[in-house]
């Protein structure tokens, strides 16, 4: 019982970190990817991102610190829920907010029990590649779930596109995170040295 | 599991996505000694230093010619890359993140 605690207790840096970094990313998406996709005349804009970077946090945060990162993560999905989607807090939203904190650690789980480690001391693996692999995973669980919760929301005629473009847009995201985060390290090296 | 060692782990991830999308500017040789020591300081407490005569003993640089092998090192310590301890001018290393 107390391992259980322990697993998911509370850390303000990893709060801190994980909260602002999902937040962020989430700015990003709404700002810059959303308006580019409304240009562009993607109908199902209004319910999927072919870019959500936030993603990239969910599977990298979980990969980084386990349990502890499933409360700043289920609070930064519910701040960034309330603030730009139904405003108020509702079953269905709660429920939304539910799945997408628990795709990626459920995904971690499953790979897990398969076996699999996704661990840097696997040095059989491109590491990476594993990742992006777990977010794929986890992009099918979130995709599922928002589709089972939202559908009363979304045009029938837009469901098999919106799921399309959460599976692109999940595993599209924890792909451009790792380059964003692999070019800032780059950057960082180079003025260094 | 420390920061360090959490900040570590995702930088030996960078630097794996960086060499396999061919962004790297390591030589092969240069990749073997970092691949080697990241092996080896996963095993160990990441702030611990390891002797070059472990790198070298490592499977991924065993085949290594010395010349090659310690010309590498200079390589990485110049750039960064590796660190030495602070009282020494070579024969610890460990990876600088």
């Amino acid at each position: 019982m107390l391992e259980f605690f322990r697993r998911f207790s509370f850390n303000k840096e990893i709060f801190a970190m994980v909260f602002i970094a999902y937040c962020a990313c989430y700015f990003l998406v709404e700002f810059l990817v959303y308006p580019v996709q409304m240009a562009v005349g993607l109908p199902q804009t209004n319910y999927a991102s072919v870019l959500f970077l936030p993603h990239g946090i969910r599977v990298l945060s979980i990969w980084l610190y386990k349990g502890r990162a499933v409360i700043p993560l289920f609070c930064a999905h519910l701040f960034i829920y309330v603030l730009f989607w139904l405003g108020e807090v509702s079953l269905t939203s709660l429920a939304v907010v539910f799945v997408g904190t628990f795709c990626a650690p459920v995904a971690f789980i499953l790979v897990g029990w398969i076996g699999f480690d996704v661990s840097v001391r696997n040095t059989e693996i491109v590491h990476w590649r594993s990742i992006l692999a777990v977010g794929f995973i986890a992009s099918v669980i979130n995709s599922l779930g928002n589709s089972l919760f939202l559908s009363p929301y979304i045009e029938p005629a837009l469901h098999l596109a919106t799921v399309a473009t959460y599976l692109v847009g999940d595993t599209l995201g924890v792909f451009v995170l790792l380059l964003i985060l692999l070019l800032g390290f780059r950057l960082t090296r180079e003025y260094r040295g | 599991m420390k920061d360090l060692e959490r900040y570590a782990q995702l930088r030996r991830v960078l630097r794996d996505m960086e060499d396999d999308i061919g962004l790297s500017d390591y030589t092969v040789t240069e990749k073997n000694i970092i691949s080697a020591l990241a092996h080896l300081q996963a095993d160990r407490d990441s702030e611990e230093f390891v002797a070059s005569k472990e790198i070298k003993a490592h499977k991924l640089c065993s085949d290594i010619p010395n010349p090659s092998f310690f010309r590498a090192l200079k390589n990485l310590l110049s750039c960064g890359h590796l660190a030495l301890p602070a009282d020494r001018k070579k024969g610890l290393y460990r990876l600088e993140v």
